[in-house]
């Protein structure tokens, strides 16, 4: 701020040889006189002027009042009437004297501007008070957030140690025993060979190949999984029959089906087509059966069949078994079970191979689910995109 | 008894000079009359007749001294003799006339 905002003026001008006494009563007034005769500038009366010199003549009794600027500082103003002990200084322009300051005005300004200047501070004060609480209670959700997570991870890692230690023990007790009936087998026909008749043969072999496959397929699907744990399983979907891979996996369970004289009766379309990863279909398409021929009763009939719903085709795979208690169905796809119940056939299992439909399912964008009525079979059903070249 | 009324009247004359003071006028500090004001009167009685001398003093501001003694004393003299001789005297707000006289002899010797 500049000098030239506080200008008066409209000061009261008198003769250097004007006495006091007259004065006197404009300075209640006016508080301050300019003492000049005609063009010459003499100085400034005030009371206090009159008090320290107490002469009768005007001019007698000025004291030193520095002239400043337009154009100077409140700063230096303040500065120089303390210097020269006054409360109002003279103005002047092109050596002539325009207007007074008055300490009383600059002070009354700085006064405004400085309660103007306290709400402020006041004001972001508060702001910032608000934007700190505001602040400390994000830190905290963050930090309640941060724990929980922490906290969640723990448990998943907790989980899996726990999981992983339960799986190597599951699968090392699923792997004995399909090898130890595939070396008592082999051991049988190693010695035997000879005086056992081709009937006899053929039926160790079909054991053999049965319990080969088993532990391929168990060793399969642990691979995959461990694939898909890992991020390395990579989906390459495409267009396909869903029938056609229903039939090639058919093939691979028939030995299973005929053991247990079981008919699986597919009801899809061979029109119907998905788009998903053909070997990942396959291989659900694989579990699923073998799961619904494990615990289906012998001569009985798996149905397997298709409906489009919206953008999604949902396949059923309905058995006729023993069905699925309601407590198991709550957890049955869920990482800590990962035991099975035992076949109608005494089969065992490891559970993994549901856990691994659900991955993949889910993986491709689907879902899955189960539904059963225990003594009276069991009814999963899975959802798979649709492809768009599908004509039904 | 008859009431009467006397009149006493005291004529005396007097011939005064303006200024007040010939010679020396010593201004007392917080005097009513300011050497401003003063040199204003004095300079419509005798234009350009006295000097004014600013003091450093506790009691006294000023000094009026008539320009025909400076010519015959110095400035410095004059002002360190009242220093001495007058100041100590005066009294604040006090107006003080100094008479003062100077008296120049020459005296010389010559052998012959």
């Amino acid at each position: 701020m500049k000098a030239e905002h506080f200008i008066k003026r409209d000061f009261l001008v008198a003769s250097p040889f004007t006495g006091v006494a007259e004065l006197k009563e404009q300075l209640v007034d006016h508080f301050a006189v300019v003492i000049k005769e005609e063009d010459q500038y003499f100085g400034i009366l005030t009371a206090l002027d009159i008090v320290r010199k107490p002469h009768i003549i005007a001019i007698d009794c000025l004291s030193n009042k520095t002239p400043i600027k337009k154009s100077d500082s409140i700063s230096n103003i303040l500065l120089q009437m303390k210097w020269d002990r006054t409360e109002v200084l003279p103005v002047f322009e092109a050596n002539s004297v325009v207007g007074l300051i008055f300490k009383n005005d600059v002070l009354e300004y700085l006064n405004e501007f400085n309660k103007e200047l306290v709400s402020q501070i006041e004001q972001q004060h508060k702001k910032f008070e608000e934007q700190q609480s505001e602040f400390k209670l994000k830190i905290q959700q963050q930090k309640a957030d941060i724990e929980k997570i922490v906290e969640q991870r723990t448990n998943e890692l907790i989980d899996l140690v726990e999981t992983k230690d339960k799986f190597i023990s599951i699968i090392a007790h699923e792997l004995k025993n399909p090898f130890n009936s595939i070396l008592g087998f082999l051991d049988l026909l190693k010695k035997n060979w000879q005086k056992y008749d081709a009937e006899k043969i053929h039926m160790m072999l079909d054991q053999l190949y049965h319990s080969s496959t088993i532990t391929f397929d168990l060793l399969n699907n642990l691979l995959n999984w461990t694939n898909i744990k890992n991020g390395k399983f990579h989906l390459n979907q495409e267009s396909i029959s869903i029938s056609e891979v229903l039939n090639e996996e058919l093939n691979n369970v028939h030995l299973m089906t005929k053991q247990k004289n079981i008919v699986i009766n597919d009801q899809i379309d061979e029109r119907t087509k998905a788009y998903c990863d053909k070997n990942l279909l396959r291989i659900i398409f694989r579990n699923l059966i073998t799961n619904s021929i494990k615990y289906s009763r012998v001569k009985s009939e798996i149905i397997v069949s298709a409906v489009e719903k919206e953008e999604f085709i949902e396949i059923h795979i309905k058995d006729f078994g023993i069905g699925i208690k309601p407590e198991v169905l709550e957890v049955i796809f869920k990482n800590h079970t990962l035991k099975s119940a035992i076949g109608t056939a005494n089969e065992s299992g490891t559970g993994l191979g549901l856990l691994m439909c659900k991955e993949y399912i889910e993986t491709g964008g689907g879902k899955i689910w189960v539904e059963s009525v225990l003594g009276q079979g069991a009814e999963f059903k899975f959802t798979i995109p649709k492809s768009d070249k599908n004509p039904l | 008894m008859e009431n009467t009324m006397k009149y006493l009247i005291s004529l005396t004359f007097e011939e005064i000079k303006l200024p007040p003071f010939q010679e020396i006028l010593i201004i007392g500090k917080n005097s009513p009359h300011g050497k401003h004001g003063i040199s204003k009167s004095f300079e419509s009685l005798i234009p350009n007749g006295f000097e004014i001398i600013d003091i450093n003093d506790d009691k006294v501001d000023s000094v009026f001294v008539n320009k025909r003694i400076l010519v015959k004393i110095s400035k410095e003299k004059l002002i360190d003799l009242l220093r001495a001789k007058v100041f100590p005297f005066i009294s604040e707000g006090e107006l003080l006339r100094v008479d003062l006289k100077i008296a120049i002899s020459y005296t010389s010797e010559e052998k012959f």
